[in-house]
């Protein structure tokens, strides 16, 4: 190619490549993700190599030097998932509600409940817990004795927070292939309610599990709810009505009384464990996100 | 006579699927040439060609030559090896005007539209665009009608007015060439018969190239008629032009039932 | 015809109305009382308090400044870096590329928010460690771990209103002999303006409200107006933490009160401008659309 040549493609190419800014704030924007995993990973290296005052035992007792951070994986685990089991089929309930007969016929409703959910999507945590602490707290306290602040409360409270994300996924997943099926279906003598639970929702187990995972997700991460309702105590909880204390709640606890070095090193262990469980949610979000396209599209 | 496009061996494929294949056609400096031919014959594919459009929709891979009469003789518009490189593609672009069979007014008023490509791509200053406006609304019949609302939304005009909009825009930017690929229709009767008015009087100062799916549109407008089929031009008509009816049956002719070679 | 649903279905949303409406009614029983001026400033006059003449005590004028200050500040870091990310995605990418930048954003967007003020909170203890000993946990800090947090709201915002945006738009602007770059800022981001603002005003809400990063990277109980970027400050969402754990009498309490039901309604009304800007965009681009489509 002559010179003459190339430099007119090379303008060319500059004048369909990016300009520098955009693709510095694209590198910038990717470099935050990569910055943020490395430096968490690289902070919390020295914990999990220590030989002494490792973060994984199931003794926190910070002034004996013990500083174990299991029994807060376990409350985080535990409360996720109670939170789960109590949200996912509520969830499940209100969309079929939503997507069947009754919610049909009275289309104003419909639509103002739509809106209501997607504002519940966005309450504070902040204010969803003080509101708690103020009014369920007290009722579990008088209900069950002691403190009232217990794994029950934070479970009841986080699968409200939780609730209205996984009715939007699966909603959002199931009306269009509920409406699609509905022409044949209605015509064959079937009800929506009848065709929802025997068709589509056996066929699309996918966005069901979507929606746990999802759910899953936000029950870790969050930190106010467990941190304000379910009382803190370092330790494995044996039921609903004791404390308990979560991963996220750990570290925000941790970090604000300064206790010294081994305890920030369990803090680091402990932001390391919820920042994977998280990549995995997200992780398994992409995986099934892809086979739910190929599915609409056969 | 004088040639205002050549296109010589030229292939195009989007990835894998072969659009156009071993091309040849050629368009005088003045009159309508037309090209006709079933849908997915790829006859918009071809005229998109002639402006390199196409590379904006996808992966294009190109074989062969095109030149084009852009004021200084023919020149080519694709690299070729061992010929100086073209014109950057917005310059081609700018000097190969184009018409859509959708009127594709931009979403902004009806100034705006002829304004923002000058002072775009031409870079006029303000008072010279007023002028041109003028001028290009003028001749295409369109300055009665919108002068005293120069500033309202041109997504309010009608389809027809829409796509004098649309040419009037093409005109500002003092092409050499015009491209239209079937610019009448999505417009009513009457809306199509004086936009092809138009046509004729533009046909006598530019080289247009036209496509049409309407055999008497066709007939009424060529100066050259081009019929195409599977990627092919299979019959060109230069000094006889066949009647309506005549295109119609070749058209029908050259039915894809029929095996390819 | 109507099928005979079973009670429990139609119970759940009952029952999540009515727990919705207990907590709600809660709320406005205890803080509707305490809205007035003095909610905000106490006894000091307005003037006074919001030009900083006088230190506010007892009121929640130096939260909310605190928080307005984070929140423009957040939006300032990460405007730009959302913005051409999302249109590096939208406009630029490979495929490749794209799903990788996806996946970097899901991740971002999947991250606790307690995850990124442990990040702002590391990069303090690293920086006191190496270069900077007195480095310390600030508004600056905080901003960005905020910025952090909705920079993937506002990538996917600005990216998903340029996709909307029809073909035909981007064919004709590429045929008048614009260059790429012409035709994205001169023709496409002008139109998709609409959308990207309301991924903006989204990311306002999150950065509003969210606790969890501001609770380790430098907001305190009491520091009064924020004296600056390197300063600790107030912020609306960590008083009412605060408050909830630590309040002395009655009167803190009903501060509280008033001030969860301000962010409540702050937050609300920035979600429904953001879905009302976003609905009315969508509806002008499908119409746009179609009538581009009709033949």
């Amino acid at each position: 190619m002559p010179k003459s040549d190339r430099a007119a493609q090379k303008r060319q190419d500059k004048d369909s490549e990016a300009s520098l800014w955009i693709r510095l704030a694209t590198f910038l924007a990717v470099l935050a993700v990569v910055a943020l995993c490395g430096m968490i990973v690289i902070a919390a290296l020295p914990a999990l190599l220590a030989s002494s005052h490792t973060p994984f035992e199931w003794v926190w007792q910070p002034y004996q030097g013990h500083f174990g951070i299991l029994p807060m994986c376990a409350g985080s685990v535990l409360l996720a998932l109670s939170a789960l089991a109590l949200g996912f089929p509520w969830a499940l309930a209100i969309v079929i509600w939503h997507l069947t007969e009754e919610a049909q016929a009275l289309a104003s409703a419909r639509k103002g409940f739509g809106i209501f959910i997607r504002l519940l999507t966005t309450v504070p945590t902040v204010v969803l817990s003080f509101a708690a602490v103020f009014l369920l707290t007290p009722l579990l306290r008088t209900a069950f004795g002691g403190t009232g602040m217990c794994l029950l409360g934070a479970t009841l409270m986080l699968s409200l927070l939780i609730l209205p994300t996984m009715v939007l996924v699966m909603e959002s997943g199931l009306s269009q292939r509920l409406d699609a099926l509905c022409p044949h279906a209605l015509a064959l003598g079937l009800s929506r309610y009848q065709l929802l639970c025997h068709c589509v929702l056996p066929k699309n187990r996918q966005t069901l599990i979507q929606a746990a995972v999802l759910g899953f997700g936000r029950a870790c991460g969050d930190t106010l709810l467990p941190l304000m309702l379910a009382g803190n105590a370092p330790k494995l909880p044996t039921g609903f009505t004791e404390s308990a204390r979560t991963l996220s709640a750990h570290m925000a606890l941790v970090t604000a009384n300064e206790v010294g070095g081994a305890a920030y090193n369990s803090l680091f262990a402990a932001g390391l464990c919820l920042l994977c469980t998280t990549i995995a949610v997200t992780l398994v979000l992409r995986r099934l996100a892809p086979a739910k396209d190929q599915k609409t599209h056969s | 006579m004088q040639l205002a496009v050549l296109v010589e061996n030229f292939s195009l494929a989007f990835g894998e699927d072969i659009i156009l294949n071993d091309v040849h056609f050629s368009a005088p400096s003045k009159g309508i040439s037309v090209l006709v031919g079933r849908s997915g014959s790829g006859k918009t594919t071809l005229l998109r060609s002639l402006n390199r459009l196409n590379e904006t929709l996808g992966q294009v891979k190109t074989r062969g030559r095109v030149r084009l009469d852009l004021g200084q003789g023919l020149e080519d518009i694709y690299p070729q090896d061992n010929a100086p490189a073209p014109r950057p593609l917005s310059e081609i672009r700018r000097l190969v005007g184009m018409v859509f069979q959708t009127p594709n007014v931009l979403p902004l008023s009806i100034a705006q539209n002829i304004a923002l490509p000058l002072r775009i791509v031409r870079k006029l200053q303000p008072e010279e665009i007023k002028q041109r406006i003028r001028h290009c609304l003028c001749q295409v019949g369109l300055w009665e009608e919108t002068a005293h609302r120069l500033e309202t939304s041109a997504e309010n005009l009608s389809g027809g007015q829409k796509q004098r909009l649309c040419l009037a825009r093409a005109l500002a930017l003092e092409p050499a060439i015009l491209l239209l690929d079937e610019p009448t229709a999505s417009l009513d009767v009457h809306a199509a018969t004086s936009i092809e008015e138009l046509l004729k009087e533009l046909g006598e100062r530019y080289p247009i190239v036209l496509v049409s799916h309407n055999p008497r549109q066709a007939c009424r407008l060529a100066s050259q008629l081009t019929v195409m089929e599977a990627g092919r031009i299979v019959n060109n008509f230069c000094h006889e032009l066949p009647d309506a009816q005549t295109i119609k049956s070749l058209l029908k002719e050259h039915s894809p039932s029929e095996t390819m070679s | 015809m109507k099928s005979p649903l079973p009670w429990l279905l139609r119970l759940a949303p009952l029952l999540l109305v009515a727990v919705c409406a207990v907590l709600l009614i809660f709320l406005l029983q205890r803080g509707l009382g305490t809205f007035s001026l003095s909610l905000l400033f106490g006894d000091v006059p307005p003037l006074q308090a919001i030009f900083g003449q006088r230190p506010v005590w007892d009121g929640l004028w130096p939260a909310c400044a605190g928080t307005l200050c984070l929140v423009l500040l957040t939006l300032t870091l990460a405007f730009l870096p959302g913005l051409g990310c999302g249109i590096y995605l939208a406009e630029y990418a490979s495929p490749g590329k794209a799903s990788f930048i996806g996946l970097a954003m899901d991740i971002l967007a999947g991250t606790p928010s307690i995850v990124m003020g442990l990040f702002g909170f590391t990069l303090i203890v690293f920086l006191r460690q190496t270069f900077l000993p007195n480095a310390n946990t600030s508004l600056l800090l905080s901003a960005g771990c905020l910025s952090l947090l909705v920079l993937p709201v506002i990538v996917s915002s600005s990216c998903e209103a340029l996709r909307a945006l029809p073909r035909d738009l981007r064919i004709t602007a590429f045929a008048l002999g614009m260059t790429k770059k012409t035709v994205i800022s001169k023709i496409l981001i002008p139109q998709a303006s609409q959308g990207i603002a309301a991924g903006l005003i989204l990311a306002l809400a999150r950065a509003a409200e969210d606790t969890a990063v501001i609770m380790l990277t430098g907001a305190v109980a009491n520091a009064g107006l924020p004296a600056g970027l390197f300063d600790k400050f107030e912020a609306l969402p960590f008083a009412i933490y605060y408050t909830a754990g630590e309040y002395q009498n009655t009167e803190e309490l009903a501060r509280g009160f008033g001030a969860a039901l301000l962010l409540l309604l702050l937050s609300v009304l920035l979600v429904l401008t953001a879905h009302f800007l976003e609905r009315r965009y969508l509806r002008q681009r499908q119409g746009f659309h179609a009538a581009g489509r009709a033949r």
